[in-house]
């Protein structure tokens, strides 16, 4: 097998919030050629999830300390990597960062092939994100889009189903991606996935070298519409969501922003995290 | 110096102290001990593995672990385990033998573990509740320990059919609990709590009841299928079809069957148990405490409803 073909892992990265979960239901109908069901996705779990880990180490991951735990998640995602037979689509909403004990990326390079980065603007983001957390906007703002230190979950261990996932300011996010890796990023913006469907869906899908013609693509991107897949939520739940009360598929509009948040709250995102806004043409 | 302990009903004799289990009151010559010692671990297997992970290889009759920098372990016929310390830390060395070492032990022993707690509802009969990790097995049986019934098994125990009845063997005198749920209970006082891991910041504790334990088997009342879903508490009894999937997903380390060649015995374990024991599936919201609920409703709609007869 030569090098290529052991890199197996694409990465669906994205600050939260930002289309991630729709791209993996655009992949899922895609691949299965019918409408997804949300709680069972073609796609392969998240990174800072414990299930990978505890079942290639068979240990409880409840008991790592840090430095275990950065080790040991590149062991299972590289054993994942070598062993499975196909490509595997992780999703990952940490930031890409570098391990403070042994100066290695923490997200194992060797067996990636690319990742797919989808970006939304922040003003946005943080509306969303406050459903999803069932927070004020003003604490997501706050705790997450302008927090240098921004994290979900915290290191210490706790009775949750994935690790602490770093993610820092949606700037630093977005350029943790763009700069670091030694594999390629694609950069989708979530605008643009609303906007330009056919075009950057099947973009993506050609990225990826899924073998998808016109038509597939179509009804793919038909079959998971934003108002199908809020109604699907509706008949059957979703799994992945935080909070059982709330809703995931909240709204997912484009420039809610514009009415929703006050001149101070923007402000204090734009300050936060100008030079990316910019650079992904969000200011 | 050597010390004697049981552990899911078997005689287990070591060369170094393992406070986890429970002492021996007495040496059982009818069955051949778990031997536990320290030395060097074999490289590899005596016979070709059929299955290779980065820690773990093991085939149906030997079981080598190796975590970096912790220790190595070899496991051979259910009988011997060697233990090789890479580090000092003993907390954590031991963590990886109860979980590991002796769940290769009951395997090759030909023996099923189930990932489950329990309670006794009345003398001499338990109520298991199964689920996979973090799903509240051990909060379950907390809050059903503050309502009277007293702690049978955490996390793991093994099950038996004999005559007609399903009988469960606890694991080890030991809850492990989230400060989440020692906070909210009374039973259990913070000056018994012990810490698992020294070196991280873990806010998971022991609590040892070794002076409770019960370590002969006890006959299974039902078994609780917990799940986190919906936005409210809701328990159904669940068919044996239903209960076999179920029980099957809830295997300690069931996806060690196949490289263990344990399917047949798998198939007939559960095939024995579904068939005699009454199953329900508990499904209470995610991230909400709702577990004192759970509790209630569980004392209202399953203990209760197993009737007089047949809890005596």
């Amino acid at each position: 097998m030569d090098a290529c073909e052991q890199k197996k892992i694409v990465w669906l990265a994205s600050y939260p919030k930002s289309g991630n979960t729709w791209f993996r239901a655009f992949l899922t109908a895609l691949t299965n050629g019918s409408e997804p069901d949300l709680n069972s996705m073609n796609t392969d779990g998240i990174f800072s999830g414990k299930s990978h880990l505890e079942s290639v180490l068979d240990l409880n991951a409840d008991y790592l300390n840090s430095r275990q735990l950065e080790s040991f998640q590149r062991i299972t995602f590289s054993h994942l990597a070598e062993t499975g037979k196909k490509t595997l689509f992780i999703k990952i909403h940490d930031a890409f960062t570098f391990s403070e004990t042994d100066g290695l990326a923490r997200i194992p390079e060797d067996p990636s092939r690319l990742a797919l980065y989808f970006v939304r603007n922040p003003l946005d983001v943080v509306l969303s994100l406050a459903n999803h957390i069932g927070r004020p906007v003003d604490t997501a703002i706050d705790r997450f889009i302008i927090n240098p230190a921004g994290t979900f979950l915290t290191k210490k261990a706790a009775p949750n189903n994935q690790f602490y996932q770093p993610l820092g300011t949606w700037s630093m996010h977005a350029e943790s991606w763009l700069n670091c890796p030694s594999f390629p990023v694609h950069f989708i913006r979530y605008e643009d996935m609303k906007e330009k469907p056919f075009e950057t869906f099947g973009n993506a899908a050609k990225i990826l070298g899924l073998d998808a013609g016109e038509e597939q693509i179509r009804r793919a991107i038909e079959e998971t519409q934003f108002e199908k897949l809020q109604k699907k939520e509706q008949e059957s739940g979703f799994r992945e969501k935080q909070i059982p009360s709330s809703t995931f598929f909240f709204k997912g509009q484009s420039g809610r922003w514009k009415e929703e948040l006050t001149a101070e709250q923007i402000e204090k995102i734009r300050k936060a995290n100008e030079p990316m806004m910019r650079r992904f043409g969000y200011w | 110096m050597n010390y004697y302990y049981s552990a899911f009903g078997l005689p287990v004799l070591a060369e170094l102290e393992l406070t986890a289990l429970m002492p021996a009151t007495h040496r059982d010559e009818s069955i051949t001990p778990v031997r536990v010692s320290m030395g060097e671990v074999p490289g590899k297997l005596e016979n070709p593995p059929l299955e290779s992970k980065p820690f773990s290889v093991f085939n149906e009759h030997e079981f080598l672990y190796s975590v970096p920098e912790v220790a190595r372990y070899y496991v051979r016929k259910g009988e011997t385990v060697i233990i090789q310390p890479l580090c000092d830390d003993w907390d954590t060395i031991l963590l990886f033998f109860y979980s590991n070492c002796m769940a290769a032990v009951l395997f090759q022993r030909d023996i099923i573990p189930f990932h489950v707690s329990g309670v006794f509802i009345a003398p001499g009969k338990v109520l298991l509740f199964a689920a996979p990790s973090r799903t509240g097995k051990s909060t379950t049986a907390v809050m059903l320990e503050e309502k009277g019934y007293a702690v049978f098994t955490d996390d793991t125990a093994v099950l038996t059919i004999e005559n007609g009845k399903c009988y469960a063997r606890a694991s080890y005198p030991v809850m492990r609990l989230w400060k989440s749920t020692v906070d909210q209970q009374t039973v259990w006082s913070d000056a018994e709590k012990r810490v698992l891991r020294n070196d991280i910041e873990l806010n998971k504790y022991g609590f040892h009841f070794h002076n409770r334990f019960e370590p002969e088997q006890v006959e299974v009342a039902g078994v609780v299928f917990l799940e986190e879903q919906g936005t409210e508490i809701v328990i159904d009894k669940v068919r044996p079809a239903l209960c076999m999937q179920l029980l099957g997903t809830n295997i300690y380390r069931g996806h060690w069957v196949a490289g263990m060649k344990k399917q047949a015995l798998q198939f007939r374990t559960l095939a024995g148990i579904v068939n005699i024991l009454p199953a329900w599936k508990a499904c209470r919201p995610k991230g909400v405490p709702t577990f004192q609920q759970m509790a209630d409703t569980l004392e209202k709609e399953v203990i209760a409803g197993l009737s007089v007869s047949e809890l005596c």
